[in-house]
This record gives structure tokens, C-alpha cells and sequence, in this order.
């Protein structure tokens, strides 16, 4: 794995994390919501476009995994700088794809600068994808009380995954 | 056991390192020695060679789309596996694919 590319410990920050999901009733509220985050934070410029490339990419198949996590992801011209959010819901929310779909507890929005080559923007994806394998890490997802427990619980799995 | 495997997803690159992953890992747990190799949009990462593919115990075809370079694998008897299976659960795919390999 590329080892210089992007850390997701690196870009999530208190404001684009929300461990207690509420009053979202679909993946559509969902996304929009995660991108109001986004966008709150200064990672967007424009919430409209940005959701636009979270579509299209979307449509293209499932970001729906096992496990009741989501990873929905857009590059975009409208991202001005690399961006995670990450919430959290309870009892999940239903996660539409064109195979059924499922409950999505854990869910990151990823949000990549349309400048960053192919291989950063994958390397990221699939150092997120990695980490969520991992029971261990998305118990201490669920046990965070606090932003800063995410951010370590991210910390500490990305030097696992350098290590090796 | 030596295991080499190589995952190849339609459903997107996330779902293709999710089922590496989850391949190590269980693999692993259950004292075997495993490399995946990951086909994906860039091409082929930790790629195996012929020689890793004809000395290994088991080989594992974990794609629901067309597989690179599928001339390595010419000499040896391939176990075939879902993306969506390995990432749900990887130890009864791999239990599964001894099986069928006849190595339990």
C-alpha cells in the first residue's frame, strides 16, 4: 500500500464527525447531511455539486459493505481540500443500492479533490476499506464516546496497517 | 497451508480491498500463510508470480469479474469464491474452499 498517500487521522476532524446520527430517515438525508458537515467545515464549496459526484459514483455500483458500514465517495472540482465525515447511527439507517441495500450504522463520506492522481484517491479508499475489516476497530467505532476516541481508534488502526 | 488468492470485485475498488483484507485476516486466525493479490482499477497489486501460484496449497479465485494475467493460473486447479462472501465472512470461505480442494 502506498505509504505517502493521504491519512484519513489527517483530514477527520470534530466537525465532520457525528457519533449520534438523528432524525435521518433515508441514505438520501444520509448523504446530505454528511455533506452539510463537509461543508460546514470547509472541505466544499458547494454542497449541490459535491452531492452531484457522491451520485454519480453512486450509480456506477454499491459502497454498501458488510457489516453496516457505507462508504460513499466522490471526487469532485467542488472539494477544496480533502475531507472525511464519519457518522454514526444506533439503529441504522437503510442504505439503497441496486443489489437490495442494508442497515449502514457506520457510514464515511469520503470527499477527494478532483487534483489528486487515481492511485492517492484508491490508496485512501482502500486504506479506510482495510481498516473496517478489522472487528477490533469498528468496536471501538461503536464504543467512542467522543471524536477524539474516533480519531485514535483511526490512528492507531492506520500504523497497524503500516506496519506491515 | 500456503494460500494464494486474488480478488477481483465488480460491485467497486472499496469491496475488493475489503475481501483482501478480510482473506488475510482470517487466514491468519486460522495459522495459514496467505498473499492476495488485488485486481483492481489501477491494474495488479501484490501481484503473484507463477512460481507463488504453483507451490501453494490452495488457490482461491475470489472475483465476479474477469480475472488479469489468467494464464498463471494454467497448471493449477482454481477454487472459486464470491467478493461478497469473503467479505462477510472469510474464515467459512476459506473452510469452504479446503474442502473443495480436498485438503480437509
Amino acid at each position: 500500500m502506498a505509504k505517502g498517500s493521504l491519512r484519513i487521522a489527517e483530514v477527520i476532524q470534530p466537525e465532520t464527525v457525528d457519533l449520534e446520527l438523528s432524525g435521518i430517515q433515508d441514505k438520501d438525508e444520509l448523504i446530505r447531511y454528511l455533506i452539510a458537515l463537509l461543508y460546514r467545515a470547509g472541505k466544499i464549496r458547494s454542497e449541490e455539486e459535491f452531492l452531484r459526484a457522491v451520485q454519480e459514483r453512486e450509480a456506477q455500483g454499491p459502497t454498501f459493505m458488510e457489516n453496516f458500514i457505507a462508504i460513499p465517495h466522490g471526487k469532485s472540482e467542488a472539494v477544496l481540500q480533502a475531507g472525511v465525515a464519519f457518522g454514526r447511527s444506533g439503529e441504522g439507517i437503510w442504505y439503497e443500492t441496486q443489489h437490495g441495500g442494508g442497515r449502514a450504522k457506520l457510514i464515511f463520506l469520503l470527499a477527494i479533490p478532483d487534483q489528486m492522481s487515481p492511485d492517492a484517491y484508491i490508496a485512501v479508499l482502500a486504506r479506510l476499506a482495510r481498516l473496517l475489516v478489522h472487528e477490533e476497530f469498528r468496536t471501538e467505532l461503536y464504543a467512542a464516546a467522543a471524536y477524539e476516541d474516533v480519531l485514535e481508534a483511526v490512528r492507531r488502526g492506520e500504523a497497524l496497517l503500516d506496519e506491515r | 497451508m500456503k494460500i494464494v488468492a486474488l480478488t477481483s470485485c465488480a460491485g467497486g475498488i472499496a469491496h475488493t480491498y475489503m475481501a483482501a483484507e478480510a482473506l488475510q485476516k482470517a487466514a491468519k486466525a486460522a495459522g495459514d500463510e496467505i498473499k492476495v493479490e488485488v485486481q483492481g482499477s489501477l491494474g495488479i497489486e501484490d501481484e503473484l508470480t507463477r512460481k507463488e501460484i504453483e507451490s501453494a496449497d490452495l488457490v482461491i479465485w475470489v472475483a465476479d469479474i474477469a480475472v488479469m494475467k489468467a494464464e498463471r493460473f494454467e497448471n493449477v486447479k482454481v477454487i472459486e469464491a464470491i467478493p461478497h462472501d469473503a467479505i462477510a465472512d472469510a474464515s467459512k470461505v476459506l473452510e469452504k474452499a479446503k474442502r473443495e480442494a480436498g485438503l480437509i
